[in-house]
Formats: structure tokens, sequence, C-alpha cells
């Protein structure tokens, strides 16, 4: 049962990171990263096979491969830089995560230009 | 409405795949931005998958506003592709009775008592005929003339007037004597059945000039 093993892993963390935290701040945030690496890692392998298929519903549905991969891109820098700025935050480094989400941001829609570009494509050709 | 199934069929699909990455969105303050960049995505399938159905209704109902102009330069190349279709055939058709020719030329020469100058051939060149390109005349250019002065059916004389020897009252031209017994005669006679029955004609259709 992967779940368990995920919630058994997740509580520990916490119970380590809550005893920790009062006598060296420094090593609880290690840990927290830790943890999180470990249950990336761990679920790591399926999402792959989630990927498979929304590939598949996307050659289905006639949408280029260029697009989804943007797509996919773009939730895993928006994943990325979430589970960092929440480590800043936990630190107490609040300002630092908003610079975080700030540059995030930047490359989303840095990545959301060619999307955009086709949309403008697409209405125009429909204009006769 | 095969264009139709397949849009429903694609709008489908899209909303399934919409649902599924939306299922994957983080939930901080990034999601709205991903969400935007998806909700793009799903309008560029919508609107290309509604596009085609769009351009296939233009194309089979409605004829577009610029038809004139398609149809002038299509009539344009359609007169080209008519005039060299036309010239093709012309010079294929020249090909042809040219090889013809040099084929009746071999034919002859086997027959070594008339001696063939040059031959011409006659076909069907009505392009709308049903017999197009089927063989009509062979006119075969013979030198000199026959030892007896006369000629077998079918054998011309070429710019000679027709001699008129008028005794008492009985009329008689060189061109209508015909004297098979003659051996020329009976030469000329044999050429002419000889091509007429190599190429399926009549012997009306095979003639000899005299050169």
């Amino acid at each position: 049962m992967d779940v368990i093993q995920i919630v058994v892993i997740g509580l520990i963390a916490t119970v380590l990171i809550v005893v920790v935290k009062t006598q060296r701040p420094e090593l609880a945030l290690l840990l927290s990263v830790a943890a999180g690496i470990i249950l990336f890692l761990l679920v790591l392998g399926k999402i792959g096979s989630i990927i498979d298929i929304v590939r598949d519903l996307a050659d289905r549905a006639g949408i280029g491969s260029i697009y989804l991969g943007t797509i996919l891109k773009i939730i895993g820098i928006a994943y990325i830089a979430e589970f960092g700025a929440q480590i800043c935050r936990d630190a107490g480094e609040g300002a630092v995560a908003t610079k975080i989400e700030f540059a995030s941001k930047i490359l989303i829609m840095v990545l959301a230009v060619p999307i955009v570009v086709a949309v403008l494509d697409a209405l125009l050709k429909l204009v006769p | 409405m095969e264009a139709i199934r397949s849009l429903v069929q694609n709008l489908i699909v899209i909303i399934i795949l919409a649902m599924l990455l939306e299922m994957f969105l983080p939930a901080g303050e990034m999601r709205k931005y991903v969400k935007m960049v998806m909700g793009l995505l799903i309008i560029v399938a919508v609107v290309q998958a509604v596009g085609e159905l769009v351009r296939w209704d233009y194309r089979d109902e409605i004829p577009p506003l610029t038809e004139k102009n398609n149809e002038a330069e299509l009539s344009g190349i359609m007169a080209a592709a008519s005039r060299i279709t036309g010239n093709q055939e012309q010079k294929a058709l020249e090909q042809y009775k040219s090889g013809l020719s040099k084929q009746v030329r071999a034919l002859v020469h086997l027959h070594k008592e008339t001696p063939v100058l040059e031959v011409d051939v006659k076909v069907q060149s009505g392009r709308n005929e049903p017999d197009y390109g089927q063989l009509k005349e062979i006119i075969l250019f013979v030198a000199g003339e026959t030892s007896s002065g006369k000629e077998s059916e079918g054998a011309v004389k070429e710019g000679v007037e027709p001699v008129t020897v008028q005794i008492g009252s009985t009329i008689e031209t060189d061109e209508h004597i015909e004297n098979r017994d003659s051996p020329a005669g009976a030469a000329e006679a044999d050429l002419i059945s000889m091509v007429a029955n190599f190429y399926n004609l009549s012997t009306e259709q095979v003639k000899i000039i005299y050169r």
C-alpha cells in the first residue's frame, strides 16, 4: 500500500521536524526538504503513466504535442516554484518566497507565448 | 455529417483532457496562472476543431467571394492545358504517320517489280471522330511509268492532263483503261492488294501515283 507508506513517511518527518525545530531550526528545514524529496520520488514512477494517458488523449483530440509539452512544463514549473516558496516561508523568508513565485510566473508567461499566438492565429483564420 | 461527428468527438476528448489536467494543478498561488494557459490551450483546440467544420461548410455550401478570380485563373490554366494537349496529340499523330509510312515503304520494297519512291499515309485526324487515328488512305508514289503505259485499278497519273483519243465515236482516257493481263498492271494490282491486305484496307484506299 503506497499511500500508507507515504503517510507514515510524512508523519515521521513531521514529528522529527517538530522535535528538532525547537533546538536546531536549520536541521528542521533540511529534514523538511528531505521528506519532500523522498515523497516526490515515491510517486515519480506513477506520474509517467498519467502523462502517457494525457498524451494519448491529446493525440485523439488533435492537439499538437508541442502544446501539450508546454502545458506539462508549465505545471512542472508551478509545482517546483510552489514547493520552493513553501520551504522558504517555512524558514521564515517570505520575501524570497515571493521572488520565487514571481520568477516562476514570468517563466510560465514566456512558455505561454506560443499558445497565445496559436489562439490569435486560429481566431484570425475563422474570419473570412 | 461526418465532420460534425468528428467535431463532437474532439470536443468530448478535449473536455476530458482539460478536467484531467486541472487535477494536476498546484493548489497555491500558481494555480490561476497555469489555469489561464490551460484555458488558452483548450480555446486553441476548440477553435481549430470548429474552424475545420466552418471551412468544410464554405467549400461545400457557399461559394467564396473570391471565386471569380479563381475561375479566371482556372480557365487560363485549362486553356493552356488544352492547347498543350492539342500540340502533343498533333505531334503524336505526325510521329505515327511518319512511322507508318516507313513501315509501308519497308513493306513495298519487298515487291521488287514496282519501285516505290515515296509513301504518303492519311489517317483520321479529327479528335472527336470515333475512328480517330485510324488509317484512311495510303498513296504510293512510283517512279516512271509502266511499260504498257496503262494502269491498274487505283493508279493515277500526276501532272499529266488526261489524254483523250477520239476515234470515231469512241472516247478513251488513259485513266480508265484497265489491263490486268499485262505484266505491269498485274504487278501494280499485286502491290495494291498486298498493302491493302496487310493493313486491312480496301483496294480503293491504296493508290499509286506515277512521278
